[in-house]
């Protein structure tokens, strides 16, 4: 059996020059393969925002009374919400609720400061826009939340309540690690671990599967390369690659994004080696299932880009997901990659603290090398 | 007749390429599917660590109410000194610390103490973990024995937020058909484009400009099976996963909704057009795809609302085909649109998908000529 270890340096090199000269004969392809990272976590960053503030809110109080008036200008007061329109009547503020004009609106009822002066219980609703499910469960909370200050302040205030007193409990809050808990801190480290997943898996891909659609990889079959060192040829070009544009990428959440780097940069990079390895191997994996490019492309982002944004704990802590998914997650390699980005920029770990993830990462490396060795064929199928 | 053969041709390429079809399939049906039922940004089983400084009833009364499926406790502290190794190590995402003297508080007729300290790494699960802990807490009974909502009725005043078109808070139905939408925007953006670009890196391209065709019918033999075929691959998506597995079916007219679904893949297939004729093979396309692709789906509105994107990315999102398109999607889907309220994205989305078509198609024209 011919081993991987089969390798000669000057073969081998042979096909990294090749393919690096491919590639910068084709400038255009070139500048899109160094500049659509940066691209992609550029729109991403600034178009992905989980920050909810300012909602855009009617007010429909039909009471206008002292007590309706200062419930209005508590929630106007509030970061979440921002008060864009009054109405007169419902069917106006509900057309501008269809047409997404507002994404909320607080409807105060008649008679709700003498209800509360009579003790009954005056309600106040909220109507929230729920097309986009997430936004409109944070808000309502937001809303409650909004609602017990309220609560809490009538009863300091002016407005006396007789029968309760406060809430018994006095909770404080201390955030660690992303005090103002901005979003863009969690999403930029998430995205640069999710196109280092998709992009060198590409790019990798591409380079076989355009030899295989233009059938020049034959001459490279019945050439006297050993296939590893075809394999490695093609993988080595892209990593590098990839290493720059990984770096470009951290410069930008660095200092465009301005996420906080309070760890290792050694660390970072040594883990990315061994992730850039690992991805650019499960490219490597694609071409041999793939003929087209096109097809390749497809391929490419169903199995890498839709798992690590779903499965690896991009937008919700794996610790705090349905099972399925914590499970799903802990077989790709970009949730252990995540967590040191995460770790590193954030948090400040160590060495010490990452050891466990970074030899997963370079089992995982091995492994799909070790695969996509085993199902690189140089015959044709 | 001619367009008719050209468009069979196409049909036929397609459906030589097994794995392709296999993966257009995929994006359409698995694909919604998946994400549909795993996407997610709501907490489940947030793990808490806690630190009972008081071991009295009423701070263990007060903990008792975090309960599964949202929270579960995963480890009990003595000291403060701990916290700091829980949350490095994510075995916690918060812990909450009861104050020493928060029963004698209690007693004493003042608040009981409570300090919550999370992870904010996720911002987003963080804040909602705030707000439900700090909901939960404040309306625990600790003084006297009265039940929840017995303590909800004795509130003067109380709120009910309400969630319009889409009661339940379904998140698979708005993220299921996101992906949707992305789906389409992909396919009907790449196979138009890689189509003419693999004709053109061949060569074969000369062999239809000799045909006696004029080349807008190429580029419409290009454009017109993509567009079937993403209408059909829709249709399915809608109707076999979207209606069958999450009950998700149109407040409103369906057939708006497939027209707006025709003009929209014509936008797409009109910008792959024009990216085809920056490029001179294969894979440069499918860069330049993809480079194209992200923020049409990103400056959508898709994930994020337009007006709470920053301001000079709003004018950015006026120029996406997807915005227009998403936004009738969802108002079909969701809010029962008609023909009235769609009418402005409709035509805003007629008139960029001309646009992109014609400038396209003339640049075709111009480079096969």
């Amino acid at each position: 059996m011919r081993i991987s270890t089969d390798i000669s340096g000057r073969r081998l090199w042979a096909i990294v020059r090749r393919e690096f000269n491919e590639i910068i004969r084709d400038p255009l392809y070139m500048t899109l393969a160094l500049l659509v990272p940066a691209f992609i976590l550029v729109t991403f960053g600034f178009g992905l925002v989980l920050d909810i503030e300012h909602v855009p809110t009617g007010v429909l109080d039909r009471d206008d009374t002292r007590l309706s008036r200062t419930y209005v200008d508590a929630v106007a007061a509030s970061e979440s919400f921002d008060v864009v329109q009054r109405y007169s009547d419902f069917p106006t503020m509900e057309e501008d609720l269809r047409a997404g004009r507002i994404r909320a609106a607080v409807i105060v009822p008649q008679g709700f400061e003498r209800d509360y002066h009579h003790g009954r219980q005056g309600e106040v609703q909220f109507i929230i826009d729920g097309v986009i499910p997430v936004r409109a469960e944070i808000t309502r909370t937001f809303a409650e939340s909004i609602h017990q200050q309220f609560l809490g302040s009538l009863n300091e205030g002016r407005w006396h309540l007789p029968h309760l007193g406060r809430g018994s409990v006095d909770i404080s809050a201390r955030i660690e690690f992303n005090s103002e808990l901005r979003s863009a801190n969690f999403i930029v480290p998430g995205l640069i671990a999710t196109t280092l997943m998709y992009y060198p898996a590409l790019l990798t891909t591409l380079s076989i599967v355009r030899e295989k659609e233009s059938q020049t990889i034959l001459s490279l079959y019945c050439s006297p390369i050993s296939k590893a060192e075809l394999l490695l040829g093609k993988l080595l070009p892209y990593l590098m690659i990839s290493l720059v544009n990984a770096v470009v990428l951290m410069g930008l959440a660095l200092y465009v994004f301005e996420v906080p780097f309070r760890g290792s940069l050694a660390l970072v990079a040594f883990a990315t080696v061994l992730y850039l390895f690992a991805t650019c191997s499960v490219g490597m994996l694609i071409s041999v299932l793939v003929n087209t490019q096109v097809a390749a492309i497809l391929v490419t982002m169903v199995t890498t880009l839709l798992p690590s944004f779903l499965y690896t704990g991009f937008f919700t802590p794996l610790s705090a997901s349905k099972w399925s998914i914590w499970l799903i997650g802990r077989f790709l390699p970009t949730t252990y990659y995540l967590d040191i980005l995460r770790g590193v920029f954030l948090k400040g770990t160590g060495w010490s603290m990452n050891w466990p993830t970074l030899t997963t990462l370079a089992v995982y490396s091995i492994v799909l090398y070790w695969i996509s060795f085993k199902c690189f064929s140089k015959r044709i199928r | 007749m001619r367009t008719m053969a050209l468009v069979k041709k196409e049909f036929l390429q397609f459906w030589r390429d097994p794995v392709l079809m296999v993966v257009v399939l995929w994006v359409f049906t698995v694909d919604v599917f998946v994400c549909a039922r795993n996407f997610s940004l709501d907490i489940m089983g947030f793990p808490i660590a806690v630190c009972d400084m008081d071991c009295s009833q009423a701070s263990s009364t007060l903990l008792s109410h975090l309960q599964s499926p949202r929270f579960r406790i995963v480890e009990s502290i003595a000291n403060y000194s701990q916290i700091d190794r829980l949350l490095l190590s994510s075995k916690a995402l918060v812990v909450i610390v009861v104050d020493a003297d928060f029963s004698r508080d209690l007693a004493r007729g003042q608040q009981g103490k409570v300090q919550l300290v999370f992870d904010g790494t996720n911002s987003n699960s963080a804040a909602l973990a705030m707000g439900n802990i700090s909901n939960i807490f404040s309306r625990v009974p600790l003084k006297t024995a009265v039940s929840l909502d017995e303590l909800e009725q004795t509130m003067p005043l109380a709120v009910r937020p309400r969630v319009w078109f889409n009661q339940n808070l379904d998140t698979a139905w708005f993220v299921g058909l996101v992906e949707l939408f992305c789906s389409i925007s992909m396919v009907a953006m790449l196979l138009p484009a890689a189509a003419l670009v693999r004709e053109k890196e061949y060569g074969t391209v000369e062999q239809l400009l000799v045909s006696p065709v004029h080349p807008w019918q190429i580029m419409a033999a290009k454009i017109i099976p993509m567009t079937l075929l993403v209408l059909g691959a829709t249709l399915l998506s809608l109707y076999a996963v979207l209606g069958a597995m999450f009950d998700l079916y149109a407040a409103g007219p369906v057939g708006l909704f497939l027209l707006a679904t025709a003009i929209y893949v014509g936008a797409c297939a009109g910008l792959g057009m024009l990216l085809a004729t920056l490029a001179r093979n294969l894979s440069q396309v499918i860069l330049l795809v993809t480079t194209v692709l992200a923020p049409v789906l990103f400056l959508s509105g898709s994930w994020t609302p337009v007006e709470a994107m920053p301001v000079w990315l709003q004018w950015f999102t006026k120029l996406s085909p997807l915005s227009y398109y998403l936004e009738i999607g969802t108002g079909i889907f969701f809010r029962q649109w008609g023909l009235t309220e769609s009418l402005h994205s409709l035509l805003m989305l007629t008139a960029l998908g001309a646009v992109l078509l014609i400038v396209g198609t003339t640049r075709v024209g111009r480079q096969l000529a």
